[in-house]
């Protein structure tokens, strides 16, 4: 069997969770958090990418144990299954990644003694190969932009109830019906895609509106980062620009989780 | 550092309008309100309004309307953003005592923002009526009013605090206002004490996130009701 792995052309990602003002001066946890994963897949010796963001709910106790298991479930879900998940329909996905998610909170759960709704957390996630194939998931708010030839466009905005305060977590029980499910397949307007960014929901206003679906100017700026920088420093000056400009507009918990493919020649990650 | 130049400017980032809390003040300015107790409700409104700009959050996200109910309801002061109010308006008290007119008012002028929200794209948290009275309603609106905000609080859509000011305010009548909260009975005229804590309950509301249950602070309800 031959063969060779295409290390050149395996996305770059950088990412930065920072506690939020508002937790930080009562003490709590920032309960926001990601997760990266990447491998090879084994068939197509292609390298698939996966990075997810969660964030726990605001008032339960465990929440930001539940964004980490979210997290770490969501990203490994979508390594096991990209891409035949592409050949599934949006519900088998819903009911299958969810699924994986509720197995590790009520484990958790069993061993705490905290109700499993204690581990409420959002998620939104992307998942992409070398070869262009991506899927993407989203429960609650935060949301996904992409950029597709060129264009930064609007995936997946905030779902919010009627409330500002309101949203869906892994654990609400109509969860499925409120995870959105985007992909290539789903979505073949949206083709060739370049950049991803995924955020939660500490800098949803300050990088998209909701009302007219229009990006800010820093979504292509920060993915020319990762074109350009190497990915640590990348999510060293993330972490900067949270505590800094994005900080004036948000008091909340705030992550930024940039995917970048690599422009061909570009060699600035060596 | 390559960090230094990888920074963003203000420019950069889009600014959205900040999630508002629509705050409905429905209050009693009969002519059993005249004197010290209109005083000292004109005070506690002035600072209500002070403590609200004072907090960062607060400021750019409360808003409050003034509705008042003697003879007749009237809208003394509709929502609009903090930074556009420079100073409340002063009530005065004459007249009978229209609670059900004022509180069918309160609601109307609540549904309105939020329909003006929705148009706007413009997301909000659960409004809040507060209701302050002195006496007995003088019309027979009240029974219907009252329908209004309970069907509206059982959906988790409007948060009534139902105050009695004052020994001849009706506590019953208010109890009808809400299934979820008591009626209380401000101690003395302690108009400045309620909206010192009434302030700090809506900057709460202001700063809370998906999923967080924000709690009423009850024992700092012992500075200004009778428990």
């Amino acid at each position: 069997m031959g063969g060779n792995i295409d290390i050149s052309s395996q996305w770059r990602v950088a990412g930065a969770s920072v506690i939020g003002s508002s937790h930080q001066k009562v003490g709590s946890e920032c309960q926001d958090t990601w997760a990266l994963s990447q491998a090879v897949h084994p068939a197509s010796l292609e390298v698939v990418t996966a990075a997810c963001v969660c964030d726990g709910a605001g008032s339960v106790g465990k929440s930001f144990v539940g964004a980490k298991l979210t997290a770490f479930a969501v990203s490994n879900w979508l390594l096991e299954h990209f891409p035949s998940a592409l050949e599934l329909s949006q519900d088998k996905i819903r009911q299958s990644c969810l699924a994986k998610v509720r197995r590790l909170v009520r484990r958790a759960a069993t061993r705490s003694g905290y109700p499993s709704n204690e581990y409420a957390a959002t998620l939104v996630a992307v998942c992409v190969g070398t070869d262009g194939a991506w899927l993407a998931l989203h429960l609650g708010d935060g949301g996904i932009i992409g950029k597709f030839e060129n264009q930064a466009l609007v995936i997946s905005t905030p779902e919010k109830g009627e409330f500002a305060n309101e949203t869906w977590f892994v654990t609400s029980p109509d969860a499925s019906k409120h995870l959105r499910v985007y992909g290539s397949p789903f979505n073949p307007e949206l083709c060739k895609p370049t950049g991803f960014v995924v955020f939660s929901d500490g800098v949803e206003n300050s990088l998209l509106d909701r009302r007219n679906a229009s990006v800010a100017p820093a979504v292509p700026t920060m993915l020319d980062w990762l074109q350009e920088h190497p990915a640590d420093k990348v999510s060293i000056a993330l972490e900067q620009n949270i505590n800094t400009v994005f900080r004036e507009q948000s008091h909340d918990d705030c992550t930024i989780v940039l995917m970048a493919k690599p422009e061909k020649n570009n060699t600035s990650q060596e | 550092m390559i960090e230094e130049i990888m920074q963003l400017r203000k420019e950069d980032l889009l600014l959205n309008p900040t999630s508002r809390v629509p705050v409905a003040l429905c209050l009693d300015v009969s002519g059993s309100m005249t004197g010290n107790p209109i005083n000292e409700l004109n005070e506690g409104i002035c600072l209500f309004f002070d403590a609200l700009h004072g907090d960062e959050v607060a400021k750019a996200s409360v808003e409050v309307a003034i509705v008042t109910f003697s003879d007749r309801a009237e809208i003394n002061l509709d929502f609009q953003g903090l930074d556009r109010i420079e100073a409340p308006p002063v009530l005065t008290a004459g007249g009978t005592t229209d609670l059900g007119g004022g509180v069918n008012r309160a609601l109307n002028v609540l549904e309105t923002r939020k329909n003006e929200y929705k148009q706007a794209g413009i997301d909000y948290f659960q409004p809040w009526l507060v209701l302050m009275t002195d006496g007995q309603p003088t019309t027979g609106k009240h029974p219907s009013a009252s329908t209004r905000t309970l069907d509206l609080e059982a959906q988790g859509k409007l948060v009534v605090f139902p105050i009695g000011v004052g020994s001849s305010a009706d506590m019953n009548v208010l109890s009808m206002f809400s299934k979820k909260r008591q009626p209380l009975r401000l101690r003395c005229l302690n108009f400045p004490e309620f909206f010192e804590w009434l302030s700090k309950s809506v900057v709460k509301v202001s700063h809370s996130r998906p999923g967080e249950n924000v709690q009423t602070d009850v024992g700092g309800i012992k500075g200004w009701a009778e428990i």
